[in-house]
């Protein structure tokens, strides 16, 4: 049963990768065969094919299921070849039924019709644009501002490398568990920088994305007997909120 | 201009695709404001690499690149040393690259296929994949290992049909230049074997011929494979902390007592509870 969940999660993230149109397109192609020169090179494309696939599957077993999107990209470029076999016989079965509707059109203007619709839908979903994190440059402007060489930011939100390179800074970035996905893990964490006694007497940030900020602030003060920081920032970010927290010397209630 | 046109179609309509494909990543590099995680563990690799050697691009980066095989971060550090800049030697590594997918996937559908025309359908596809499309504008390694790879397809589809030795050398080189990104490179050696087994039993009339014709092939890919990789290997392993190899003994006995027990489950039930 778990062979069959590895399995089923391994061709989710497949399909994935793929995007819909070649899986069509590879189906289509069944019927295309004949357009293949049946030659040494085809038999030299399969067995690769094969191979990759073989170990990426192999690879996905061994890992218990979880497997980058990034590891498998190289298999839909090899499926991309056979599923060019797909197109003339998806341009013919159009063909035919606008035939039936009495509507005549060559096979080729059909082939650059589903060519460009193809392109069109591929072009719409790679050119979408990726999340926007305005707090990365917000944040990285108010350390360039306020903290000075050598303060260290604690970071729980994976983001830290990047606000210290959007902003240059000369902040020592130390990452830590995020709070939302494990809160021991990231409250022992924490508790361990903030004994570490290179860090005494060092202008300390903290950086944190929570979903609710007063329970973590909660959360901080009874497990670390109090929560010496005081909010120097704050954005809204879908439903979580950014904070950076600046350490006091007297706690703030 | 007609008669030219009529000459040179395939070529214009190929290199105006791969032009397009180019286009495409350019465009999609301008849409993301921030850079990738390991695209700043690259660009630190390659500066320090560049000012303090390649020493202190292993030892002083984070834990996570003491594995990442050497040739972005060395790429990226000679960017760094000629004024042109890490960052900017990283991208158009990975643009040009990804470009240059629609080129290998041209080369190798003119081969397979009876009609041109189905190459130039394959190169448009590759230029328009998405996912393709929008890893090829991160300075990441995966793409460059991505091109490198079908190249050596290119070269091995190309060898097959000519069975000239010259392109078994580039089959070869092109793993190498795989596995200096990723170390999956080392899967083109795989699928050598592969063939090399399908193709006795195939000609196995001519068996002694062929068993010839493939042990001469497998010289080459070897002693290229070894000679280009153990010394950059050995290198990095004595020199400094990085533990990029061709070859991983702890996956690999790791891999084969789960094949041997059996036992898939257990890391997926871990991943459940975690």
């Amino acid at each position: 049963m778990i062979i069959i969940k590895i399995l089923l999660a391994y061709i989710g993230n497949l399909l994935d990768v793929s995007f819909a149109i070649l899986p069509i397109l590879l189906v289509a192609a069944m019927f295309g065969l004949k357009s293949f020169k049946k030659n040494a090179a085809l038999q030299f494309f399969i067995i690769t094919a094969g191979v990759f696939l073989g170990w990426r599957t192999l690879f996905c077993f061994y890992n218990g299921g979880g497997i980058s999107d990034r590891y498998i990209m190289i298999l839909p470029l090899l499926f991309t070849v056979p599923a060019v076999a797909g197109i003339p016989v998806l341009s013919r079965w159009l063909v035919r039924l606008l035939a039936w509707k009495n509507i005549k059109v060559r096979e080729q203007t059909v082939v650059w019709f589903c060519l460009i619709v193809i392109s069109a839908i591929s072009l719409g979903k790679a050119l979408n644009p990726p999340d926007r994190k305005p707090y990365v440059h917000e944040i990285a402007d108010y350390l360039k501002s306020h903290a000075g060489d050598g303060a260290l930011m604690i970071d729980a939100t994976a983001d830290g490398g990047r606000i210290v390179f959007m902003g240059d800074l000369k902040v020592e970035n130390r990452g830590v568990s995020k709070f939302s996905r494990n809160h021991e893990m990231f409250l022992k964490e924490f508790k361990a920088v903030m004994a570490d006694p290179a860090n005494a007497g060092r202008r300390i940030f903290l950086c944190v994305r929570v979903s609710s900020p007063d329970e973590f602030v909660t959360a901080c003060r009874t497990a670390l007997g109090g929560f010496p920081f005081v909010s120097r920032y704050s954005s809204r970010i879908k439903k979580d909120t950014v904070l950076l927290y600046e350490k006091i010397e007297t706690p703030v209630e | 201009m007609k008669e030219i046109y009529t000459k040179y179609k395939t070529a214009i309509w190929l290199w105006g695709v791969v032009a397009l494909a180019l286009l495409f990543r350019w465009f999609r590099y301008f849409e993301s404001e921030l850079l990738e995680r390991d695209t700043l563990g690259y660009l630190q690799m390659g500066k320090l690499w560049a000012t303090e050697g390649v020493q202190s691009a292993y030892s002083r980066s984070h834990d996570l690149y003491y594995s990442a095989p050497p040739m972005l971060p060395a790429l990226m550090a000679l960017g760094e040393m000629t004024g042109i800049g890490s960052l900017n030697v990283g991208l158009w590594v990975n643009l040009l690259a990804g470009a240059s997918i629609s080129l290998a996937l041209y080369v190798i559908c003119r081969l397979l296929f009876e009609d041109p025309r189905y190459a130039l359908w394959a190169a448009i596809l590759g230029a328009v994949h998405p996912f393709t499309l929008r890893l090829s504008a991160l300075v990441m390694r995966d793409i460059p290992y991505v091109s490198m790879v079908l190249w050596a397809i290119v070269c091995g589809v190309l060898a097959v049909e000519k069975r000239q030795m010259r392109y078994w050398f580039l089959f070869s080189l092109f793993a190498v230049l795989a596995s200096l990104f990723r170390k999956e490179g080392t899967e083109l050696i795989l699928v050598f074997c592969g063939w090399s087994c399908w193709s006795l039993w195939r000609e196995r009339a001519h068996m002694w011929k062929e068993l010839w014709y493939l042990c001469r092939a497998g010289v080459i890919i070897i002693t290229v494979f070894l000679v280009c990789l153990l010394p950059v290997q050995i290198y990095l392993q004595k020199n400094t902390d990085c533990t990029w190899g061709i070859y991983n003994q702890e996956w690999m006995s790791s891999m084969y007592h789960k094949i041997t027990v059996g036992d898939f489950a257990g890391e997926y039930k871990e991943k459940q509870q975690h």
